[in-house]
């Protein structure tokens, strides 16, 4: 069990379950000498409701370790458990409905559809969930209830990327993964969505990983695990996370 | 009744793209429509071809025979599936046809039976009168070609005797819908006495 720090908004850190248990992971893409080796044996544990942020260098490991943890990728060998399911042992269509179920993802690039507008755009995940929240409840959380009825055209790029991130939140995910939330917009815009992703962790409980180069952004996690070569080279808890809004680079 | 994103989705994007919505509909509609009416023509065609063929009793098979008696044709009817024979005389030509230069190839044929084979449909004039030698009738796709009417006259080159002949009339026959002599692609014609 990791210590959460994030004490002051939720106070819920005694009997956190352990979300993620990984063990000895491995990915390899190719073989014989053109074989690279993206993760090289990592070994993490994550507790349910933390703030997770992975830094390293581009070709670190990050977004092979994050799409193996969101099903998106096989691993090559050790186990990836989400809390009593090994995810190395479902077939295409178990991790097809653990991703349905369980996980939200969030990328660079905000893959919204144009011709549907915010709400229609948070709709589309909605109706296939079991259990969603009201698309404008998702978008009042990453604070766009005035632009629901906007197309993608009509907002910034921050504001694309909290209705990406409402659309990845309306099926109440377990976990959230975020691959460079942050990479296409500036500081000042970048801070709002971080502060969506944050609230999101508050205030329902998600499990949030975010994948950044940018280490100010570290400031906000519980967690930091920095990778490096394929494997966890360091990881620290922050004593105390610090509100995105607070953040600069 | 609410629709659902994807249904929204798509009736935006068709809206948004109307223009070329309406003129793939149209190119598509113009394939289907050509398809059809293609379809339609051959059907047609082959409906047609049918139906002259069974008019004017195309024959199925033909067997050139040299020096073949008249009574031939008799045991050739008696072949079990053969519903009728005919015979006749047939005969590469060399035309002199007035205006033009070159001789003309020509296969001669002698009249088929009225109620035989291979009838001929007549175009223009009348058919050569019974017993007539020098009368004959003419493609008319050739006769249009040579500018040949009937009444007109010119000779002909036969087993190395030379006739001289009347054009009675154009005809059109199930044999030859193009005439053409084997192995050849030049102007030819069939001229039947």
């Amino acid at each position: 069990m990791h210590r959460r720090s994030g004490e002051s908004s939720s106070g819920q850190q005694a009997a956190r379950q352990c979300i993620y248990r990984i063990e000895k992971l491995t990915k390899t893409y190719g073989s014989g000498p053109a074989a690279v080796h993206a993760l090289r044996g990592v070994d993490l544990d994550v507790d349910e409701g933390e703030m997770f942020v992975l830094l390293g260098p581009s070709g670190s490991g990050k977004s092979t370790f994050l799409n193996i943890l969101g099903g998106l990728d096989r691993a090559t060998s050790g186990h990836a458990h989400f809390f009593d399911t090994n995810l190395t042992d479902l077939d295409d269509d178990g991790l097809t409905e653990y991703r349905r179920e369980s996980v939200g993802f969030v990328f660079q690039f905000y893959n919204l559809i144009a011709s549907l507008t915010a709400r229609e755009n948070v709709s589309l995940i909605t109706q296939i969930s079991k259990d969603p929240m009201d698309p404008a409840e998702a978008l009042a959380m990453v604070g766009l209830q005035d632009r629901i009825d906007h197309f993608p055209s009509q907002l910034s790029g921050g504001e694309q990327q909290r209705v990406a991130i409402a659309r990845a939140i309306a099926k109440r995910p377990r976990v959230l993964l975020c691959d460079e939330p942050t990479g296409a917009l500036d500081s000042a815009t970048g801070v709002r969505v971080l502060d969506a992703l944050d609230r999101i962790n508050r205030e329902i409980g998600t499990t949030v990983f975010i994948i950044t180069h940018n280490a100010v952004v570290a400031e906000m996690a519980d967690d930091v695990v920095l990778f490096g070569d394929g494997r966890i080279v360091d990881r620290r808890s922050n004593p105390a996370r610090k509100p995105p809004l607070e953040l600069r680079w | 009744m609410r629709l659902s994103p994807l249904t929204i989705k798509l009736l935006r994007d068709v809206w948004r793209l109307r223009a070329q919505a309406v003129a793939i509909a149209l190119v598509i509609a113009a394939g289907v429509g050509m398809v059809i009416m293609s379809f339609g023509m051959i059907r047609s065609l082959e409906a047609t071809r049918a139906s002259y063929y069974d008019i004017y009793r195309f024959a199925d098979v033909f067997a050139p025979i040299r020096r073949a008696p008249l009574s031939a044709i008799a045991t050739v009817r008696q072949i079990p599936g053969v519903a009728y024979a005919e015979g006749r005389v047939s005969a590469g030509a060399i035309l002199d046809v007035p205006g033009i230069a070159e001789p003309v190839s020509a296969r001669v044929h002698s009249l088929p039976d009225p109620k035989g084979l291979n009838l001929l449909v007549l175009r223009e004039g009348r058919l050569p009168n019974p017993g007539a030698t020098d009368e004959v009738v003419a493609n008319e796709a050739f006769a249009k070609a040579a500018r040949l009417s009937p009444g007109d006259r010119f000779s002909a080159l036969i087993y190395g005797k030379r006739i001289d002949l009347r054009l009675t009339g154009t005809v059109l026959s199930p044999e030859y819908v193009y005439a053409v002599a084997p192995g050849r692609s030049s102007r030819t014609t069939a001229a039947t006495a």
